[in-house]
């Protein structure tokens, strides 16, 4: 069922840390969706975002150049942007005083990296995307 | 402007007016007495006067009468025509016996007794010399038709010489008639001795007794029409020796006073008689006025007693009252000056005594009243600088303020956290430094501590007064008298601006190394779910990279969590310094060797410049390797391959200078301040190299200004970084912890 449907979604994956973009980009097409769009800070992930419009922007918090929310903050102001579907992966609880302006910016969802089996990161993606 | 008159003063114009006063009544008293003594004088001795008138008209009437009595004796009258129709000599003897045997013995004033015939002369006589002597003076016109008998003539007073004796006379005349025809035919003249009419005016009158008994020097004297005093005591045989003041004469009974002519001050009166004579009765001014000179003396004497008195009085008062009181007042003065020890030394037993007495009770009690009073205000003095003392210590601002909420009382503290002197706190309103509140959250205070009248308790954000902002834990209450009126605030606040960054920095600090702990564990957690992929999907390749992420992560946790030690004993400061001497250039080259499989792999070039002159310094070797690896690996990890790392060691002064200059990324001139935060990582650096936990320079910085040394950098970004360390030579400070640094 799945592989039908998720070839034709992008996902943008803006995450500093390599090791976790690297395996979240491989779950994501061991899943059956196309390869993930990756970008490695904020600025990228803007860029990105913007010029290929993609179904659902995975978003890491902590990167170098932009953050993951003053991202999300920017994107919100674009036509298109406000709309995007955009998942909050970070390894911030949200009890941190960093994240108190997360619910600013509408989120789809928001998680704990390391709470989280990767596993279950996907099938929300899939929750968000709605595609179960 | 009124002089102050002093009682000394007052007493002695009151004294001496008193004594004016008196002296002057007397002397008033004394003129006014002397003159009325002096008219009862004048008027007792015209008294007198009249007195001796009758005294001296009796006699002479007397007189009188006993001539106009002989001229009627037959024997006279017969003999007297016998001897003028006959000029017998015998008649004349008979007629000279019959006078000086029968009538001369008759009348004692009568010392002789002529008989005149018409024309004359001396035809008979008591004394048989005066016989043809001319008489003619002693009769005046004997012819004359009014002569007759019974009518007797009295002359002047005279000098005569006959009779055997030469003296001042009277010649009383009386004429002579025949006893048949009437025809006069001669006079018969009685001679009087003026020593006895003058002696007659001393004559003793009963109702003068008084006066003439007083009066011891009173002398009474006739003057006659030629102005002589007929008196024996002026007389020279016949002759009048003293000729009386003629004023006296002329002004009869007028006057009162005047220098006598034996230079006596005398008070008189005189009386003009109808014969031409004058009356003259004077005492000398001494003795009439004696009652008035013994009343003048005194007057002086009572005067001179009463000035002695007065003196003696004032005196007295002076010693006894003034002094006394003087003395009080000035003992009162140095009381109001505060000598409390200041006593009086009165000693009687009148009011003063009493006076001084109780005034040295006060001043005994003042002393005591001031010394307790002194001790208590200085106890409550102590007490209160103590109270002040502490609350102008303490570090909590302190505000006192009316309940107006006008401040009264600032502490230092309150100066220090708003930055405003006192004098700009004091009588300015809490709102100087307040405002930064919601409106509601000052409405509630306000209600709080004015209506409800409790304390409030608050956190509140304030402003400088150079415009930074701090936050301050408030604690506001009402303050109450003891009636349990409102009539005030006090305010302490306490600056949490600190408290509450280093709070915040601490949950940062967990909240960022929390974070960076999860991302080796996600990484870790992911890696091995995909490892364990039930599916069996996982090529060997994918499994050997899966591994080696896993232990790259598990790598840097350990690094991550020994950094975070680090970190925590770093600010807490107790990590331990422990100094020996160390040779700087073998514990870099130890670093150098640790980093050599590193350095191999990007084929670094390293230059060791190190001052071989460089002695063993006394330094933690631990703290030193930490230091070094840190500037080395980050030296090492971001510059490229091929690039090259200079090693400097140096003495510059009194301190080792230690140089690490790398051909790396640098660091963006934006980011250059932050560089030695904790965590803080330059956006270049983490791009190249993710895995840096971003505190490396934070314990570099941390330890080295720990150790007395310093650490700063030359950056730019593509070209390189210099990081320098600058330690002093005589070794690293020691500190007080126990906790090892991890390495």
């Amino acid at each position: 069922m799945n592989q039908k449907v998720v070839p034709d979604i992008r996902i943008l994956i803006v995450e500093d840390e390599e090791p976790i973009l690297s395996a979240l980009a491989e779950k994501i097409q061991q899943t059956g969706f196309a390869e993930p769009l990756k970008a490695r800070n904020g600025e990228e992930g803007l860029e990105i975002a913007l010029k290929e419009h993609p179904d659902l922007l995975l978003v890491d918090i902590l990167m170098p150049k932009m953050d993951g929310i003053t991202m999300v903050k920017e994107l919100r102001k674009d036509e298109w942007g406000k709309s995007a579907k955009v998942i909050i992966l970070t390894n911030f609880d949200t009890t941190d005083a960093i994240l108190k302006d997360v619910a600013l910016i509408e989120p789809s969802f928001y998680l704990l990296k390391s709470n989280w089996n990767i596993d279950d990161v996907v099938v929300k993606i899939k929750e968000v995307l709605e595609l179960i | 402007m009124f002089k102050r008159l002093t009682i000394g003063f007052k007493l002695i114009s009151g004294l001496a007016a008193i004594l004016i006063l008196v002296i002057g009544v007397s002397v008033i008293t004394f003129i006014t007495q002397r003159d009325r003594i002096s008219d009862a004088v004048f008027d007792e001795l015209t008294l007198i006067n009249n007195a001796s008138r009758v005294a001296l008209l009796d006699a002479i009437d007397g007189v009188r009468r006993r001539t106009v009595d002989f001229s009627s004796d037959g024997f006279i009258r017969d003999a007297t025509r016998g001897i003028i129709e006959t000029g017998d000599p015998k008649i004349a003897v008979a007629l000279g016996e019959h006078l000086r045997k029968n009538k001369l013995v008759l009348d004692q004033a009568i010392y002789g007794l002529n008989v005149l015939d018409p024309s004359g002369t001396v035809i008979a006589s008591s004394d048989s010399h005066e016989i043809g002597k001319d008489g003619s003076q002693y009769v005046q016109n004997i012819e004359s038709e009014d002569f007759t008998y019974g009518v007797a003539q009295v002359s002047d007073f005279v000098s005569v010489d006959n009779f055997g004796i030469s003296t001042v006379a009277l010649a009383v005349a009386a004429p002579l008639t025949d006893k048949t025809t009437g025809k006069r035919i001669g006079a018969l003249v009685s001679f009087i001795r003026a020593g006895d009419i003058a002696s007659a005016l001393k004559t003793k009158n009963a109702l003068l007794t008084g006066i003439n008994e007083r009066y011891v020097s009173m002398d009474i004297f006739l003057v006659n029409k030629d102005g002589y005093v007929i008196d024996e005591r002026y007389f020279d045989g016949a002759r009048l020796t003293r000729q009386a003041d003629i004023a006296t004469i002329l002004q009869c009974s007028q006057q009162k006073k005047y220098v006598n002519i034996q230079g006596v001050e005398v008070i008189n009166a005189a009386l003009c008689m109808d014969t031409g004579w004058t009356l003259v009765t004077e005492v000398p001014v001494t003795e009439a006025l004696q009652s008035i000179e013994d009343m003048r003396n005194g007057l002086v004497f009572l005067a001179t007693i009463l000035v002695l008195l007065i003196l003696m009085i004032i005196y007295i008062i002076d010693k006894k009252v003034i002094n006394p009181i003087k003395a009080l007042a000035y003992a009162a003065q140095k009381l109001g000056e505060g000598d409390f020890d200041v006593r009086t030394h009165i000693i009687a037993s009148d009011e003063l005594g009493d006076l001084s007495s109780e005034f040295n009770e006060t001043a005994e009690k003042l002393k005591n009243a001031h010394d307790l009073l002194a001790k208590k205000i200085r106890e409550v003095t102590e007490d209160f600088e103590k109270f002040k003392l502490a609350v102008d210590g303490t570090s909590d601002h302190v505000v006192i303020t009316d309940k107006d909420g006008v401040i009264l009382y600032a502490n230092r503290a309150a100066e220090e956290t708003t930055g405003y002197a006192r004098s700009e706190l004091i009588g300015s309103r809490p709102s100087l430094w307040g405002k930064q509140m919601p409106t509601e959250f000052y409405r509630e205070m306000w209600h709080t501590i004015k209506e409800q009248k409790k304390s409030f308790n608050g956190e509140i954000t304030n402003k400088r007064k150079d415009g930074r902002l701090y936050i301050a834990e408030a604690h506001v209450s009402p303050l109450f008298d003891e009636q349990g009126n409102l009539y005030g605030f006090v305010g302490v606040e306490r600056d949490i601006t600190r408290q509450k960054e280093i709070d915040k920095s601490k949950t940062e600090f967990v909240s960022i190394a929390s974070h960076q702990l999860r991302t080796p564990l996600t990484i870790i957690n992911w890696y091995i779910e995909m490892l364990s992929d039930t599916q069996g999907t996982v090529s060997p390749e994918k499994q050997k990279q899966y591994f080696e992420e896993i232990t790259r992560a598990s790598k840097r946790m350990i690094e991550l969590v020994n950094a975070l030690l680090n970190v925590s004993r770093i600010d807490m400061g107790t990590f331990m310094v422990d100094v020996e001497p160390v040779n700087f250039a073998n514990a870099m080259d130890d670093v150098l060797r640790d980093l050599s499989i590193q350095i191999a792999q990007k084929n670094l070039k390293i230059l060791r410049r190190y001052d071989s002159s460089l002695p063993s310094i006394n330094a933690d070797p631990k703290l030193l390797r930490i230091i070094m690896q840190n500037l080395l690996t980050n030296a090492v990890k971001y510059t490229p391959n091929n690039g090259a790392i200079t090693i400097e060691l140096s003495k510059k002064g009194a301190d080792v200078l230690i140089g690490v200059t790398d051909t790396g990324l640098g660091i963006p001139a934006h980011q250059q301040d932050k560089i030695f935060s904790k965590f803080f990582r330059a956006d270049n650096a983490r791009e190249r190299e993710p895995d840096g936990n971003g505190l490396g320079l934070y314990i570099v910085k941390s330890l080295i200004e720990h150790s007395g040394g310093s650490v700063w950098f030359i950056s730019e970004e593509n070209k390189g970084t210099v990081f320098y360390v600058k330690l002093p030579l005589t070794g690293m400070l020691v500190g007080k912890g126990d906790k090892p640094l991890a390495v």
